[in-house]
């Protein structure tokens, strides 16, 4: 089917102009034919004039010639003359002449009148051949009968005369049927013209009232849309360019609309993360500043309390010092997690994917947890499908998304039990991990802010309980970089169960070489151990005797210089680079602490420069630096990284990666068999020390007696009098040997410091 | 001898401070939420109160709003300790009737002289 053209503006205007076109055309057309009606009625009125006027002068001539005629045979008869040759002449010419003068009419004949001419010429030749005959025949008298002659003439003046008034009737009839053509024209021509103008006008005006109605509309909509109200919608009333107009402008307008509720969005997005972001200051400096001020507050005491009375109540000193030590720590967890959060939040977390078995990280984090379960009187449930696939995840994430939940559900619930359910969801491929609790709970409005960061369930809580408030957002963020889902469900007073699901991808056994080693952002911790063994191996036969320590903060490296005095190493020190490669020069420690944030001092290149010598290259550098970063130190061989402020237990840790000697050692365990004794000999096992256990005090006594211990464990599960007498024959031990056996007494109940300062026990560290 | 209440919930925070006024010789009550402090001030009026505003059951705001309303109490002095640093949580507290306001970590001679102010003013508004 054919559609209709679409009736646009140019199709309108030319359509116009053809129409004005063609009736000017048409106009003049019925002008031109009426102007030739007019020029034929005027031929004729000038034929018939003329006719008339040669009929006139016919007749007059007919009726001289007849006189003549008469007269001529009038004179014969009576008086018998002859005519002369020269007025035979003159009788014939005047006969020629007559003829001429009959045959001029011949163009004026008409069909209507030409019956009658024939007649007429018919009946006047015949006269003419008589009246010839007379002429040529007068002198000899033999000339026609007069009589006949004059009837003769008589039918031709008679004929004439019929022909005349038939010929000026035809004239009439022409000249009427000419002036009624003539007015028909000029009526067509004047209704044409008439037409014409009223198309013309009315063209003229629908053209502009429509245009004019669409243009306002349109300048109507711009000024509204130009105000700002982007919503309104032009009506398109017109199928054409204004209507295309109106509808490109409509179209603009929503794009702008869009474009605007887009800026609007952005806006208020920024806004909203600006808000948080003030907000999390704030929070942030709340929170910072609560630790801080037990800090502040119980340093200024002490030093108060010796100032004013010159000596201090050992007791209560060694309290403060630990409130302002365990402040301390919940600050620095404080940090690690807000840069934990920042670096999620800047995208420069990385995922460090591995194939793991999830069910024994939960295994391990279930010995981990005992004794804080135990500690707040819960039972801590695994309960586990057999089918869970390896996951190829992030392990190391893994562990500490699922150390948090535990912690969380043992920190809000009292006497309660805790369940883990590992399983897998075969439709989904997900493995699916809930950690349940019988605590506390939370409300609704709880569990919807219960994700975001500085937020506990309620401000108090983190008064009573503990905690960052920081722990479940990093876990949430741990979880969506691990490509899963994390979920919560929670009634108040009842608990609260968090649910992980994590993708089960089909295992990889990636190869050995797809590890790439100079790529690696972050080498996992067997790496950094293999890169240890081999410095340790280097230097291997050398035990650990000398370690330099350049570090520009006094304060920084007066303490592990101390640090390093006291556990019997020959410690050195210098407070900038320079001074250090000569003391590195000269005496060759056997190990360099390296501080990285020195001012107008790059540490990378000192220790390039330590790293490229000959002499100094096999020395291991542990870095130091503020900065919970472990990245660029890797490149080089033999060193190991520790963020300020230096932990203890981490410094003994990187401590023992460099001595080789301290690595085989014997270790004996004192403690009733139990789930955290088992998991402490795996650990040792792992680190390669020989394991003896003793699960009674004779049994121990027996063994420290006869074999060389190198450190001795602990628990606390073993009566307090058989501790006691344990370590006062470990003291007397160590008063006859050069060397000092570490002690490390193990719990799963918390010691206050009152009370481990009252077991007065000279024990290295307790593990909690 | 002049005595003081410390509403704190932190025990670190409330043994801390509780000793090291006592030194400066002020009695200290101490009361661990805002409840327990209105009841501790409904048996007998203290000379001042030292207020922490994130309290449990009761918090800082609301129990300064009740003290107030109390014509008893209606003059007490309150100083307002908080670890909300923003001027707008200054003035939070001072719109829920405290006197003055110190942030943590506590500058603690300064918060002695806030302390002795009010008490010089209080004395003089007694005679």
């Amino acid at each position: 089917m054919l559609t209709p053209p679409r009736l646009t503006l140019r199709l309108r205007l030319s359509i116009s102009i053809i129409a004005i076109v063609a009736l000017f055309t048409l106009t003049n057309i019925t002008y031109q034919v009426s102007s030739e009606n007019r020029n034929l009625r005027l031929d004729n009125l000038q034929n018939a004039v003329a006719s008339q006027l040669g009929i006139v002068s016919i007749r007059q001539l007919l009726e001289n010639q007849q006189k003549q005629i008469l007269v001529l045979d009038a004179l014969k008869t009576s008086k018998g003359e002859n005519l002369s040759q020269q007025e035979v002449d003159k009788g014939l010419e005047g006969l020629i002449s007559l003829q001429a003068e009959i045959m001029r009419l011949e163009p004026f004949v008409f069909s209507e009148t030409a019956n009658s001419y024939n007649l007429l010429i018919e009946n006047y030749e015949s006269l003419n051949q008589d009246w010839r005959q007379f002429y040529v025949g007068y002198n000899d008298k033999r000339t026609p009968s007069i009589k006949k002659v004059e009837k003769k003439f008589n039918t031709t003046m008679k004929l004439l005369s019929e022909f005349e008034s038939i010929e000026i009737v035809a004239t009439e009839q022409q000249t009427l049927s000419l002036q009624r053509t003539v007015r028909f024209t000029d009526r067509i021509t004047l209704a044409i013209y008439l037409f014409t103008i009223a198309l013309t006008v009315s063209l003229g005006y629908l053209l502009i009232r429509y245009t004019n109605r669409s243009l306002n509309e349109l300048n109507k909509g711009t000024v509204r849309i130009g105000g700002g109200d982007l919503k309104y919608h032009i009506p398109v009333n017109s199928d054409d360019e204004i209507g295309d107009l109106t509808i490109a402008f409509n179209q603009m307008s929503d794009k702008l609309s869009n474009a605007m509720a887009q800026v609007q969005q952005s806006k208020e997005k920024a806004d909203q993360a600006n808000r948080s972001k003030t907000n999390f200051l704030a929070n942030m400096s709340h929170e910072l500043r609560t630790p801080l001020n037990a800090i502040i507050g119980y340093s200024e005491m002490i030093i108060e309390d010796y100032r004013e009375e010159k000596t201090l109540d050992e007791e209560q000193a060694v309290e403060d010092l630990q409130r302002i030590l365990s402040s301390g720590r919940h600050l620095l967890q404080l940090i690690n997690d807000v840069l934990d959060l920042a670096k999620i939040e800047s995208g420069n977390m990385t995922v460090f994917n591995e194939t793991f078995n999830s069910v024994t990280i939960i295994e391990e984090l279930l010995t981990t947890m005992a004794p804080i379960a135990k500690k707040s009187g819960n039972l801590i449930v695994l309960e586990k499908s057999n089918d869970i696939p390896k996951l190829y995840n992030d392990a190391v994430k893994f562990r500490q998304l699922l150390l948090n939940l535990l912690s969380n559900a043992c920190k809000f619930t009292q006497n309660g039990k805790i369940t883990i359910l590992a399983s897998y969801n075969e439709k989904s491929n997900r493995a699916v991990f809930h950690v349940s609790d019988t605590g506390i709970g939370m409300t609704a409005s709880q569990i919807d802010r219960v994700f975001k960061a500085f937020v506990q369930a309620d401000s108090s809580t983190s008064k009573k309980y503990g905690g960052t408030g920081l722990g479940l957002a990093i876990c949430k963020q741990f979880v969506e970089l691990m490509q899963g889902s994390m979920d919560v469900t929670s009634a108040e007073g009842k608990g609260t169960t968090f649910t992980v699901l994590l993708p089960a991808k089909a295992i990889i056994h990636a190869p050995k070489d797809a590890i790439p080693s100079e790529n690696q952002q972050e080498l996992s911790l067997d790496i950094i151990d293999q890169t240890l063994d081999q410095s340790s191996q280097e230097i291997a036969g050398n035990s650990l005797e000398r370690i330099l320590v350049i570090d520009d903060d006094p304060a920084a490296r007066i303490s592990l210089f101390r640090q390093f005095k006291k556990e019997g190493y020959q410690a050195l020190e210098a407070n900038n680079a320079k001074d250090g490669i000569k003391v590195v020069n000269e005496q060759q420690p056997d190990l360099i602490l390296l501080d990285l944030m020195m001012p107008n001092i790059n540490s990378w290149t000192t220790l390039s420069a330590l790293k490229e010598s000959e002499q100094t290259r096999h020395i291991p550098v542990i870095l130091q630096s503020t900065l919970n970063e472990k990245t660029s130190g890797q490149d080089l061989d033999g060193t190991e990284h520790l963020p300020k402020p230096v932990d203890r237990q981490r410094m003994a840790t990187a401590l023992r990666h460099l001595n080789p000697q301290d690595r085989r050692g014997v270790a004996l365990l004192i403690a009733p068999e139990s789930e955290a004794r088992d998991s402490l000999l795996e650990e040792l096992a792992d680190e390669a020390w020989q394991c003896i256990t003793a699960s009674s005090d004779g049994q121990s006594y027996e063994y420290l007696q006869e074999e060389i211990i190198d450190i001795v464990f602990i628990g606390l599960d073993i009566a307090r009098e058989a501790v006691a007498d344990i370590l006062v024959m470990l003291s007397e031990r160590q008063k006859n040997s050069d060397q000092a056996t570490p002690i490390y007494i193990t719990s799963g109940v918390p010691l206050s410091e009152n009370q481990s300062r009252r077991l007065d026990l000279p024990a290295d560290q307790i593990i909690i | 001898m002049i005595r003081l209440l410390l509403v704190e919930d932190n025990e670190m925070n409330r043994d801390m401070l509780t000793r090291r006024l006592k030194r400066k010789g002020f009695i200290i009550d101490a009361a661990g939420d805002g409840e327990q402090a209105l009841v501790m001030i409904q048996e007998s009026i203290p000379d001042l109160v030292l207020m922490d505003m994130n309290l449990p059951i009761k918090n800082g705001w609301m129990t300064c709003q009740e003290i107030r309303a109390n014509p008893n109490t209606k003059k007490l002095p309150i100083i307002a300790l908080t670890a909300h640093a923003m001027a707008e949580d200054k003035q939070k507290a001072l719109d829920a009737g405290c006197n003055d306001y110190t942030t943590k970590p506590i500058d603690f001679p300064l918060l002695l002289e806030k302390i002795n102010t009010l008490l010089t003013i209080k004395k003089k508004q007694g005679d």
